[in-house]
């Protein structure tokens, strides 16, 4: 297939998800081939196939080795020239054992037991879109790690609803291409397809392509045209722009080359190595001829014993891809959609507060009007006398020292475990993780947290806040190396990291662009992605207990005892129609066994964290409860610090103003 | 005018300090009811792992008939840590009570029916986890005794701390014979 001398090609399978696998994959490719790191983690992210290195046959050998270790199918080959090109169907005739393929000048026959590599192709070059668009969906309403790339099916629907055709190669012995035909739906003969014609152009390509596969000895098919990143084989330019027709044809027909040289490199079952459940089929069927053919791996050479062991192969296989669909059923997990906004109630603190900013309001309105000269020269002689300097000065120190208090709260609270967390005040540090599909508004991406505010330019040019919306009461999920838990984010402080600003009708995170001063509205969202590194102080409580406690099991059984008059009688150990004081506590203690044996069985003692405790704001006000996306505890500290000491500060400055315009005012 | 001000602002620093202070005084009586509290919730999971020994040992019985030995040492251990009354008689308790569950479970080896009974590995894997939640709350104690210590000893809050008597705490300490190395020995057949 490939001496030494030659250069070999490394093509790989990609998979859809960066995960930690990948990453130490990438670092043992790196430290130990040498490979940059970004380029091997591009190159085997995605959805296709794709052309991972070039070298000697020694080296492209240790690299297949150690991505087949890692769960990557890979081909070592030696890319063969294109020859010709597929020359288009014009109309097929179909017999028993063979399908004569008809087009302008020739004619092609695929027998049975010949090989077939096919391409199913969407020349519009929308199934990379869908899926990106798939992926997307995926990211942000499941969870990162059950993201999956498309199957050969889904990919062959998502190909037939762009504009498909159908590349069709048929291989010599040597596994060299010897012809291709491209079959462009409606645009061929159907006829030929006797019975099975139907007037749907799509239906009819579907056809060709199962009588192909049925008629041949081996039939692979390939729908991952446009996905991946294999050399001339792309559908647009580096700059993103889809190339013409004729040359995404070109490009299709290099794939098709391509895909006909991966069948060189196709792992051959070594002699003697018999599949087990085909071997057991057969042996359980008590066929001689049909084991000892499966046994030598010799089916061809019993005539009629192929279609057997293909149709026993299919059952084994539909049985295990339905276990295995079952399974991966079950392991997937779809995120419920965020609760609805619950509807603020009213509690007598947020009625003075909105008492008192309607009282600041009416104050401030009324002041503002000529004729008022009361409350304007109040206002005056407050300024004057140093009065409105003073509460400016009494805020500042009040906010200082709050947060000097919380401040210190976050140093002298230790973190504690998730799994051993106590109810109370705890600080927990841990990975943030969704607990529903909760999406950022803008940038579109899965987050535990956004807040989204809206301004709009007032008539003096200034930004005025027109809305003011957040997820505060989606909760999401915090995990350490020890356990996970709940947290519900409402009435916290929350400190996000990552703040974005940006205008209406732009395009997510490419603002960069448009001038501010252009703009009359214009966005800022604040966002915690999934996966951040969380700090949080606040109280643990615990959820309401939904099961039944050990005791009200006993209690439960007793009952029931005692209603059950056969069963009480089992207990009447000496026969006297009466349950004396011992035979009372035989019963109960029974009632205890089986109590005890239903709680351990509901696994109540397995209760993990997250099922039973919360992270939320305490019912006692004073109490800190803050969500911070910070490296460190003792950052978080500091910048808490330096802010207490700034307030402090302008808490003076103002202190001395007021106290200087109080002095002048008593013309001391 | 201006020795007003400057009384003013003095008057003003005085009172910030004079408000710091109070926070620091108030820091170091949280931190110090924390350590109570934090003791508490390790006797909390104490008390869970003390009720669930008799599910345990009645689970037992009936499959241990000749380890009434270590049975009687679990109950035993169990008693003692009812009874114990200071700190340190607790943690003496609770101490043997540990090591005494450790030599059931190594004993339970010896009995395949037992191990495979559903009920004692659900009482195992639940005493296993309360374990392993002391063991992170006994650190726990120690981070909020060293945090504690630890300001006792800080400016400004020692000036404070020593006005108002506040004593330093000492760490959970293992028994010093769990200190020393494990003796392994092979016997040669």
């Amino acid at each position: 297939m490939s001496d030494g001398t030659k250069k070999i090609q490394l093509i790989v399978q990609q998979k859809p998800l960066a995960s930690p696998e990948l990453d130490s994959l990438v670092q043992v490719l790196q430290d130990e081939h040498g490979l940059d790191a970004y380029t091997a983690k591009y190159r085997l992210t995605g959805s296709g196939k794709a052309l991972f290195g070039t070298g000697s046959k020694e080296k492209t050998d240790q690299l297949a080795a150690l991505l087949r270790n890692h769960g990557y199918n890979c081909w070592e080959i030696q890319q063969t020239q294109v020859l010709f090109s597929p020359l288009r169907l014009r109309e097929l005739a179909v017999s028993s054992d063979s399908i004569e393929l008809i087009c302008r000048e020739k004619s092609f026959v695929v027998s049975r037991g010949s090989t077939v590599v096919a391409v199913l192709a969407d020349v519009s070059g929308q199934i990379k879109e869908r899926c990106i668009r798939r992926h997307m969906t995926q990211r942000n309403y499941r969870k990162a790690m059950h993201m999956t790339s498309m199957d050969q099916e889904e990919m062959v629907r998502s190909v037939l609803k762009g504009k498909p055709l159908v590349d069709l190669y048929l291989l010599d012995p040597k596994g060299q291409p010897q012809a291709a035909v491209r079959i462009f739906p409606g645009r061929f003969n159907a006829q030929g397809l006797g019975d099975r014609m139907t007037p749907s152009a799509l239906r009819n390509l579907q056809i060709i392509l199962r009588l192909v596969r049925e008629c041949a000895g081996r039939f692979v098919l390939h729908a991952d045209f446009g996905l991946g990143s294999l050399p001339g084989c792309q559908i647009k330019t580096l700059d993103g722009v889809y190339l013409e027709s004729q040359e995404i044809l070109e490009s299709l027909t290099r794939f098709g080359w391509l895909m006909c040289d991966l069948e060189q490199d196709r792992p051959e079952a070594p002699p003697g190595v018999v599949d087990p459940a085909l071997a057991a089929v057969a042996v359980a069927l008590g066929q001689p001829a049909l084991v000892a053919a499966v046994a030598s791996g010799n089916v061809e050479a019993v005539p009629g014993l192929n279609e057997v062991v293909r149709e026993l192969q299919a059952a084994i296989h539909d049985d295990t891809a339905n276990d295995e669909k079952g399974e991966e059923e079950e392991s997937e997990q779809w995120l419920p959609l965020p609760p609805e906004r619950p509807e603020s109630k009213i509690s007598g603190r947020m009625l003075l507060s909105a008492l008192g900013t309607f009282f600041a309001v009416a104050v401030f309105m009324l002041l503002s009007q000529d004729n008022t000269p009361l409350l304007r020269s109040v206002a005056k002689y407050s300024m004057k006398a140093g009065l409105i300097p003073g509460l400016l000065s009494l805020g500042f120190c009040w906010a200082g020292f709050y947060f000097i208090r919380l401040k210190r709260k976050i140093e002298n609270t230790p973190t504690s475990r998730i799994r051993s967390m106590a109810m109370g005040l705890v600080e927990v540090h841990g990975r943030a993780t969704r607990k529903y599909a909760l999406v950022s508004p803008v940038s579109q991406s899965p987050c535990i947290y956004y807040r989204l505010r809206k301004y709009k330019k007032d008539s003096n040019n200034h930004w005025t806040l027109k809305s003011d919306r957040h997820s505060g009461h989606v909760p999401f999920m915090v995990e350490d190396n020890t356990g996970q838990v709940t947290v519900d984010p409402l009435g916290a402080i929350v400190r996000p990291k990552i703040s974005r600003t940006g205008f209406p009708g732009e395009a997510t995170l490419a603002f960069q662009g448009v001038s501010a001063e252009d703009q009359d509205e214009k966005w800022v969202e604040d966002v915690i992605y999934e996966g951040a590194m969380l700090y949080v102080l606040g109280f643990a409580q615990p959820l309401r207990e939904k099961r039944k406690s050990l005791r009200e099991r006993t209690v439960e059984k007793l009952r029931d005892l005692k209603l059950d008059r056969q069963a009480l009688h089992r207990y009447d150990t000496d026969g006297d129609g009466q349950i004396s004081e011992d035979e009372w506590q035989m019963a109960r203690s029974d009632a205890e066994q089986d109590a005890l044996k239903a709680h351990l069985s509901d696994g109540i003692g397995r209760k993990r964290q997250e099922e039973h405790a919360v992270i939320a704001r305490s019912s006692q006000r004073s109490m800190p409860f803050v969500i911070a996306e910070a490296a460190s505890e003792a950052r978080l500290a500091r910048n808490y610090g330096l802010f207490s000491v700034s307030l402090l500060i302008t808490g003076l400055a103002t202190a001395g103003f007021a106290l200087f315009k109080l002095l002048e005012f008593l013309g001391a | 005018m201006t020795g007003w001000i400057i009384l003013g602002v003095l008057v003003f620093i005085l009172a910030a300090i004079l408000i710091y202070v109070i926070t620091i005084y108030n820091g170091l009586v949280a931190l110090k009811n924390n350590i109570e509290r934090n003791w508490s919730n390790i006797d909390v999971l104490l008390k869970q792992r003390y009720d669930e020994l008799p599910k345990l040992i009645k689970v037992c019985e009936g499959y241990m008939q000749h380890e009434q030995k270590t049975l009687e040492a679990v109950i035993k251990a169990r008693s003692m840590a009812s009874q114990a009354g200071t700190d340190k008689q607790k943690m003496q308790a609770q101490n043997m009570l540990t090591d005494t569950l450790k030599s059931l479970f190594m004993v339970v080896e010896k009995y395949p029916d037992l191990k495979a009974d559903k009920s004692f590995q659900q009482l195992g894997y639940r005493i296993t986890e309360l374990e392993d939640q002391i063991a992170d709350r006994r650190e726990f104690l120690n981070e909020s005794v060293n945090i504690y210590n630890i300001r006792l000893e800080q400016f400004p809050d020692v000036i404070i701390a020593r006005t108002f008597n506040f004593a330093a705490r000492t760490l959970w300490q293992i028994d010093p014979e769990h200190r020393q190395d494990v003796k392994v020995e092979f016997t040669h057949t």
